[in-house]
Parts: C-alpha cells; structure tokens; sequence
C-alpha cells in the first residue's frame, strides 16, 4: 500500500507544469537613426548634441537631455493613424510626421496580446532635415533594424 | 464392384483426408461483453485538490472482447481558470471529453478468472470545448493600458492516444491499474490562441504532444 501511494504521488508530480510565465510582453517601439551625408555624399550617423525626443501625446520623454544621440526609440500610439515626434538638439525643435496603421496580435498564451505598427508615411517640415525616410515598414520587436532614417542637411 | 474400367484395380481403397474436408469455424468467445469493469482515475481527483487552477475527473468501463482485447470507453469533465500573475489574458473555460478503443493484453491466464495483466491500448478522444469571455490587457507604459474582450466560443477538439499500463486485482472485484498516454491533436490548430490550462481527457491543453498518467481503481462484475 505504501509503495502505492508513492507511486501515486511520483505520477501526481510527473504530471504537473508550469504555465508559460510572463510579467508583461515588452513594449514596442520605432526606431529612428540620425544620418547625414558627408562630403562624398555618403550617408554616416550624424550624433545630435543635447537632444531630447518627445511628443505630445504622453508626458515621458523617449530621450532626455542626452549628450551626444544617433538613435532614438520612440513609442506609437495604438488607435491613432498619425504621430508628431519632436526632436530638440542645439537649442531647436525639429518635428516627424508619422502615418502608420496598427493591429493586435496575440504574442503567446503567457504574455497575452500585443499592438504591432506598419509605417506608412513619414515626413518633415523642419529647415534643418533634408528628408525622412521609412526604412522597414513593421514594427513588431520581432526586427531589431532601424525603421526610420532621419537625415539632417 | 465401384470401378469397371479396365487396367484399374478394382480392389483399391480411396482414403479420404477427413482435415481438408471442411473449413474450420472460428471459434467465438462464448462471454464476449459479459464481463465488465468500472472504474475512476484516482491521480485526477488528487490533481484537482492540488490545484486551484483545474478540477477535473474521469470514468472508466471496459469489456472483454476476447480474452486477451478488451473495449474500453472513457468519459469525464473538466473546468479550469486561466489567470496569469500579471493578467495579460484571464478565462474560465469547461470541457466534456468522450474516449473509445481498445486494450490489448500480453499474458495469459494462470486461472480461469485470473485478470492481471499488462497491456497496450489504442484511444480516439473528443472533448467539448466551452470558453466563457476572456479579458487580455494591451499594456503600454507609454500611452496607457488598454483592455481587451473576446467572445465565448466553443470548440470540438479530437486527439489520438497510445496507452500502456497495468491491472491487478488486490481483492476479490476490485482492481488497482494505471495507465501512461502518449497523445496528440488531429485538430491543435483550435486552440492556438487562449489555450485552457486544462482541457478534459486530453490533460495540459499546451502539451502537443502531451504524455498523461492516470492511475485507477475499478470494480469487476459479470461473467468470465
């Protein structure tokens, strides 16, 4: 009988498991790269002094106060199709347009769900920036390349 | 005189093989489905007191067909609660499984109504599949969490079983035995998304494949 019930429990044992474990998916986010054209008209990363990146939309700073910056990753809004970022450096506003679409995909049974984003247009009016352009069109975490190229005059 | 013809001998005697004349009949268990044992799997009712995520249980009857193959049915239900620690996805979802086949044992009898015995066994299981509404939570640090509602649905998944085990009797109609199950969908596809923590007859919804253990005691009756 005692072998039984060890038996039992061995087998009771055996057959749990553990539930996949997830705090919280990580947050997705665009990057962008910081770029000009040197003068054999190649394109190298131009690092932005004393710059700051935000928008309007949240009241967190994507980067704040940082010294010398060549990338940035920023954060899109779920439900809207379009996002003004702006990116302070020496002293000046420059601000990006973004279009893009979003929508939700289930990551796994543990971390749950998740927004993804397809660029679609992305644009300046700045005097300072030459032109903007899109990169990789997915934003998912799942690409670690930079989506947007930011290239200043 | 049987044979006039001539050159023949008339005295020769034709012998008839009395083993090639008629076909041999195929000889029919006379108590086929007249022995039967019921039984519950233990392991799940101990499972279910562990766990505050499922309850579950399951019921047994066989028969013997022959007697080495015994027909085997299986049935039970299942409720569980998906709640991860940082809610991203929360259901409560109940299942009802059917399971049929057979059991094939290996040794034979040391006594007319002698039934330990090991065997390996063959399953097709279905299970009903009801979730009620789920919750996930879209978290975003950034611009704020939102939630997210899917409907209730209902699904019908089916699985293939293998089996292996062991049954003993300890006193006179009750019997000790257990099972070891290697399964996996014929239709997993279903529950890709807000997969049940459990899901009745098949065990951890997730496993494909999944290797189960039950563990039984049963009552015999009827006639060997």
């Amino acid at each position: 009988m005692r072998k039984a019930f060890i038996f039992l429990l061995i087998v009771v044992a055996a057959a749990c498991s553990k539930e996949e474990f997830c705090i919280q998916p990580s947050a997705v986010a665009m990057t962008m790269n910081f770029k000009t054209y040197d003068s054999t008209l190649t394109l190298v990363d131009t690092p932005l002094v004393d710059a700051t990146v935000f928008n309007l939309d949240t009241a967190y700073f994507f980067v704040d106060n940082a010294l010398s910056l060549t990338r940035a990753s920023v954060a899109l809004k779920k439900g809207q199709d379009a996002q003004t970022y702006v990116i302070r450096h020496s002293n000046e506003n420059d601000t990006v347009l973004i279009r893009y679409q979003s929508d939700t995909n289930f990551i796994s049974n543990g971390c749950g769900y998740q927004t993804y984003f397809t660029l679609e247009n992305a644009t300046s009016a700045s005097d300072r920036i030459d032109s903007v352009n899109i990169t990789s069109e997915r934003v998912d975490n799942l690409n670690t390349n930079p989506h947007l190229e930011i290239i200043y005059k | 005189m049987l044979f006039a013809q001539e050159g023949v001998d008339s005295t020769a005697i034709v012998k008839i093989d009395s083993t090639k004349s008629t076909p041999k009949k195929k000889e029919v268990y006379k108590n086929r489905f007249k022995y039967y044992r019921v039984g519950i799997d233990l392991s799940k009712l101990v499972r279910s007191t562990l766990t505050d995520k499922y309850s579950t249980a399951e019921f047994l009857v066989e028969t013997i067909y022959k007697p080495k193959l015994h027909i085997v049915a299986e049935g039970g239900w299942a409720r569980s609660t998906k709640e991860g620690p940082a809610r991203n996805i929360e259901f409560t979802s109940s299942s009802y499984f059917m399971r049929a086949g057979f059991d094939k044992y290996f040794f034979g009898k040391l006594y007319k109504q002698d039934l330990d015995n090991a065997f390996v066994g063959l399953r097709l299981g279905s299970a009903s599949l009801n979730r009620q509404q789920a919750k996930a939570t879209l978290w975003d640090p950034f611009y704020g969490n939102q939630s997210l509602t899917f409907a209730p649905d209902r699904r019908l998944l089916h699985w293939i079983e293998l089996t292996a085990g062991f049954r003993m009797e300890v006193v006179k109609n009750i019997f000790l035995g257990w099972n070891i199950r290697g399964k996996t969908f014929l239709n997993g596809g279903k529950l890709k998304e807000r997969t049940p923590i459990y899901l009745s007859g098949y065990g951890i919804a997730e496993k494909q494949p999944g290797i189960d253990y039950s563990f039984y005691v049963l009552y015999g009756f009827g006639k060997q």
